[in-house]
């Protein structure tokens, strides 16, 4: 509160608030350029953006808080959106409000009303308003608002002029807001409840806020405030009593009749200031673009449509990028083996060229598929077509207990688990937000391909291969429909989340908008996956790598008359070393429990390697069969495999690779999503649980068959 | 030939031969005897009078056959008999036993003119515009509140209040019964405070008027369109708003 100071200049906080699709984001953009970061809030896995700008002599730092449509606690955005304002008592609040929904808008400013604060109000896509024929005198609206209203049209960057001097006035000048009255039943009962409450021990909040929220029942405060009176009982049965006496006399709770009223204020207002009032009764174009695109017949095939767009651009486009990627690191690698200075220190090269360079690349090459799949989302969203995908997909997603919303992460999960976790930002509910976490590393993500890819053709006769692909993808929906299903009635169970929610308008978005959407959360791929996985590559590799073999049994072959070129001998000598490692060890102590599912040591120890990132799998088993790189080793290597396994193991090794393990970053990912360590240790083990399981019994079973 | 030109009696041996000829080609004196619990004289007697008139074929003394135009008057008498025992199941409720029992009693007794307006009643609480709003089930909550409140003396004008008040809160229409396009104003919403909450912050409250617009394609959920905006609802939180359709008059 006050003057806040940095660098010696006074800093003004800002909160920015609004309801969903209001354009706080556009807002928030035009006002900070590209002067922002993201975050979470303290505890959730609640984004939290925050930006700066300078103006005149003073710099102003906004924090964007979650789209809310309401204050009274009853999702998670809001809870934080309150507490926000509450805790850190922001200088200036802002309210972003759709200016084609006017009534519905102000609910929300009303209750900040209520709360103390006197947002400023940005009557946003005031464009779209005029259009409906709606004319609003701002200076009533101010008047009797007591604050400052500007129109913008954000989302073609006008208005942030005003809007940054209409902050700059407001920070100056603070007038308290209007009081809002309730009925005389409510008041009455308002009244009688402040008369319990201590006005002193309920700071930062307003007495009267407080006994009007115990009245709806708000969870939050009940809380809080029980904690910090006298006689808590005597409260308890004050507000319950207060509740049915509203009941009684009116037929509703306490909570339906204050949002009732909310809304009539803010209706009323409305009225007042409103010289011509907007149509609704037009169909606009948005409503037209609906009429096709959610239409009953043929809404699915357009949906089916986009989603295989944004697929194919994802994958074949960004294939070229990532080739070009694979060819640097590679060459990258080869140029530093072979300046490497002398023959000591060869560990520290090891280190750089086989651990860092091939396991942070690994991962890095993916970045060029990342930024694609998540502009094409962005897109997506900005448009307001991610509401309709939610919208055609919530009846099957109900029925394995998730939200419409559930789907899109699911769809970016067929690219990569690390996007799809952070799309499950959009889902209000936390259980549904973790439910999905939890059984997306189930569907085929693009890591497993090369699996596939090796395996399918190595065991199966070419009529079969495209059906074995297949199965694998729908062995992983399948699972993950009965997984959620599962957790749902088990670890997640709670009331479905209403799924009552906003269809925006379809708005044209800028380029710039969508990058930014885009770069917001690639970045955050780029740095927590890049982070984590060079520290657990530099584990890899040392466990890989040591302890180091001494002697030799293909040198020993070669004094006894073997003839093997110098590629092989080196290729041997490595094979060697790697069963010699930690790694192999580990490989070879597990293969006692793994043999179950029919896998011997070198396949564990491949698997240890997986866990970085499942591609690895593939090149752990090229050097366990001594492969020299020289040779074309997918051809080699499927004769390999073919002669050492049967085409029963090459479909359970499959399987453990489809279920077990999630790869590292998808568990770095899970980790911050969800906050800790407990969902992320489920996952992992449950996953890897499941997937022993059910290889097993496929194992057992299948080899007791007679074919 | 019209159904009342022969006695009851007779209508009796039709419809009793017609349940004999199920599953053979003629029936016996005998068992006509044996089923109408009359002597055999009593039958041949009838049945020579109804062979006079051309409804069975009676020759051999000891069986007789339907003929065509028997056959046809047994069809339309057996319509009545079945709609007065529909009449008393489907729209009174009584048991089937009962029903059955009775059905045959009120034929005979009742006259014809009484019939066709039970069967063409019948037809109207079927077929009507009040199919829809569930007559016979009405009435049969309507029948269990008598069943319990009479006896402990209730009047009838307590009772009829009581059962209005179960009326209005289960039958009145909701979002769900609204088809793409229509309108209606939002009377109550029975709700859980999760989702009521949710629907008054999104500015779902009684007396605002919403436009059904669509159904999503896998036939769950809804779009409407409040005001200048749009939610989806799903049907199970639909069916908890109730609504007043309005029609073209409101405006």
């Amino acid at each position: 509160m006050g003057n806040r100071k940095h660098n010696g200049q006074e800093t003004i906080v800002v909160a920015l608030a609004g309801n969903p699709n209001a354009g706080k984001t556009s807002i928030f953009n035009v006002l900070t350029g590209t002067h922002q970061h993201v975050g979470n809030y303290p505890g959730v896995t609640v984004e939290k953006k925050e930006g700066d700008y300078h103006y005149k002599d003073k710099i102003f730092r906004v924090v964007d808080l979650p789209g809310i449509y309401s204050l009274t606690a009853f999702s998670i955005e809001e809870v934080v959106a309150r507490q926000f304002l509450v805790e850190e008592m922001p200088d200036v609040v802002v309210d972003v409000l759709d200016s084609t929904n006017l009534d519905r808008n102000l609910y929300l400013a009303v209750q900040m009303m209520e709360i103390g604060f006197n947002p400023v109000l940005a009557l946003n896509f005031s464009d779209e308003a005029r259009f409906i024929g709606q004319v609003i005198d701002k200076s009533i609206l101010e008047a009797r608002l007591r604050t400052i209203c500007v129109e913008t049209i954000a989302n073609r960057g006008r208005g942030g002029e005003d809007l940054k001097e209409a902050i700059y006035q407001a920070a100056s000048n603070r007038a308290a807001p209007p009081r809002i009255s309730f009925s005389e039943d409510i008041e009455r009962e308002i009244c009688l409840l402040q008369s319990h409450l201590d006005e002193a021990k309920l700071a930062p909040y307003p007495v009267r806020y407080v006994a009007t929220k115990l009245l709806e029942r708000d969870q939050e405060l009940a809380r809080f405030v029980l904690d910090r009176v006298s006689s808590p009982e005597e409260l308890t049965r004050q507000i319950e009593q207060s509740i049915q006496s509203i009941e009684t006399l009116t037929g509703d709770p306490p909570s339906i009749l204050l949002g009732d009223q909310r809304h009539g204020f803010a209706s009323g207002l409305v009225r007042e200031a409103t010289l011509s009032p907007p149509r609704y009764d037009r169909v606009s174009v948005s409503d037209r673009v609906d009429a096709v695109l959610t239409h009953r017949v043929i809404g699915l095939p357009f949906f089916l449509f986009f989603m295989y767009l944004l697929f194919w651009l994802t994958f074949t486009i960004g294939s070229f990028p990532m080739f070009w990627l694979e060819k640097m690191f590679q060459g990258l690698g080869h140029l530093i083996a072979d300046a490497w200075p002398d023959a000591s220190g060869l560990w520290a090269r090891s280190l750089i060229v086989d651990g860092i360079i091939n396991g942070v690349g690994g991962v890095l090459i993916f970045v060029p598929n990342i930024l694609i799949l998540f502009l094409g989302i962005a897109a997506l969203e900005d448009t307001g077509y991610m509401a309709r995908a939610a919208f055609i997909m919530d009846k099957v997603m109900h029925k394995i207990g998730l939200h419409g919303k559930s789907f899109i992460p699911m769809l970016i999960g067929f690219g990569c688990t690390v996007p799809a976790i952070m799309a499950t930002r959009t889902l209000d509910n936390v259980r549904d937000r973790v439910t999905t976490i939890m059984v997306l590393p189930l569907i085929s993500c693009g890591a497993r391909l090369p699996i596939y890819m090796l395996l399918i053709p190595a065991f199966f006769a070419p009529r079969y291969q495209p059906l074995m692909l297949w199965c694998m993808y729908l062995i992983g929906i399948g699972l993950a429909a009965l997984a959620a299903k599962l957790l749902r009635l088990t670890l997640l169970k709670g009331e479905n989340t209403p799924f009552v929610m906003e269809l925006p308008p379809y708005r044209m978005p800028t380029f710039r908008s969508i990058t930014i959407h885009m770069w917001n959360r690639a970045w955050l791929y780029v740095r927590k996956a890049g982070t984590i996985i060079l520290a657990v590559s530099i584990v890899i590799w040392f466990f890989n790598s040591y302890p180091k073999k001494k002697v030799f049994e293909v040198d020993q072959q070669v004094r006894n008359g073997v003839s093997l070129t110098d590629p092989q001998i080196d290729a041997a000598r490595r094979a060697e070393n790697l069963r010699f490692s930690i790694s192999g060890r580990t490989g070879l102590a597990l293969a006692h429990v793994t043999r179950l599912m029919g896998f011997d040591w070198k396949i564990t120890t491949s698997f240890i390697g997986a866990f970085l990132a499942k591609e690895v799998f593939v090149a752990q088993l090229s050097i366990i069969y001594s492969l020299d790189k020289v040779s074309d080793s997918n051809v080699t290597i499927r004769q390999l495999l073919q002669r050492q396994y049967s085409p029963l193991i090459g479909f359970c090794i499959m399987l453990f690779a489809l279920i077990a393990t999630p790869c590292m970053a998808t568990c770095a990912c899970t980790r911050q999503e969800t906050g800790g360590w407990k969902w992320t240790l489920l996952q992992f083990g449950g996953l890897t649980f499941l997937g022993f399981i059910l290889t097993t019994i496929v194992y057992q079973i299948g080899s007791r068959l007679p074919w | 030939m019209k159904i009342g030109t022969i006695s009851e009696s007779l209508e009796d041996y039709l419809l009793i031969i017609q349940q004999l000829l199920q599953g053979q080609k003629q029936a016996r004196v005998k068992e006509i005897a044996d089923l109408k619990g009359v002597k055999m004289s009593s039958v041949s007697a009838a049945l020579k009078r109804l062979s006079k008139l051309g409804l069975v074929s009676y020759s051999a003394r000891e069986y007789v056959e339907m003929t065509p135009m028997g056959e046809r008057l047994v069809r339309r008498l057996m319509t009545r008999f079945e709609q007065v025992k529909r009449f008393l199941q489907k729209i009174l409720g009584v048991p089937d036993e009962c029903a059955q029992h009775d059905a045959h009693g009120i034929e005979h007794h009742v006259s014809l003119e009484t019939l066709d307006r039970l069967a063409a009643f019948l037809g109207f609480i079927e077929n009507s515009p009040f199919a829809r709003q569930d007559v016979p089930g009405q009435f049969a909550q309507y029948y269990s509140q008598c069943l319990v409140n009479v006896p402990n003396g209730v009047s009838a004008e307590e009772i009829t209040e009581k059962f209005r008040q179960i009326c209005l809160e289960r039958s009145e229409e909701s979002l769900l019964d609204l088809q793409p396009g229509e309108k209606a104003v939002i009377r109550k919403i029975l709700a859980t405070s999760a989702i009521r909450q949710r629907l008054v912050d999104m500015g779902i409250l009684p007396n605002v008027i919403v436009l059904m617009e669509r159904v999503a394609p896998l036939g769950d959920p809804l779009e409407v369109k409040i005001k200048g905006f749009h939610i989806s609802l799903r049907k199970d939180e639909a069916a908890r708003i109730l609504v007043r359709r309005l029609g073209p008059q409101d405006n």
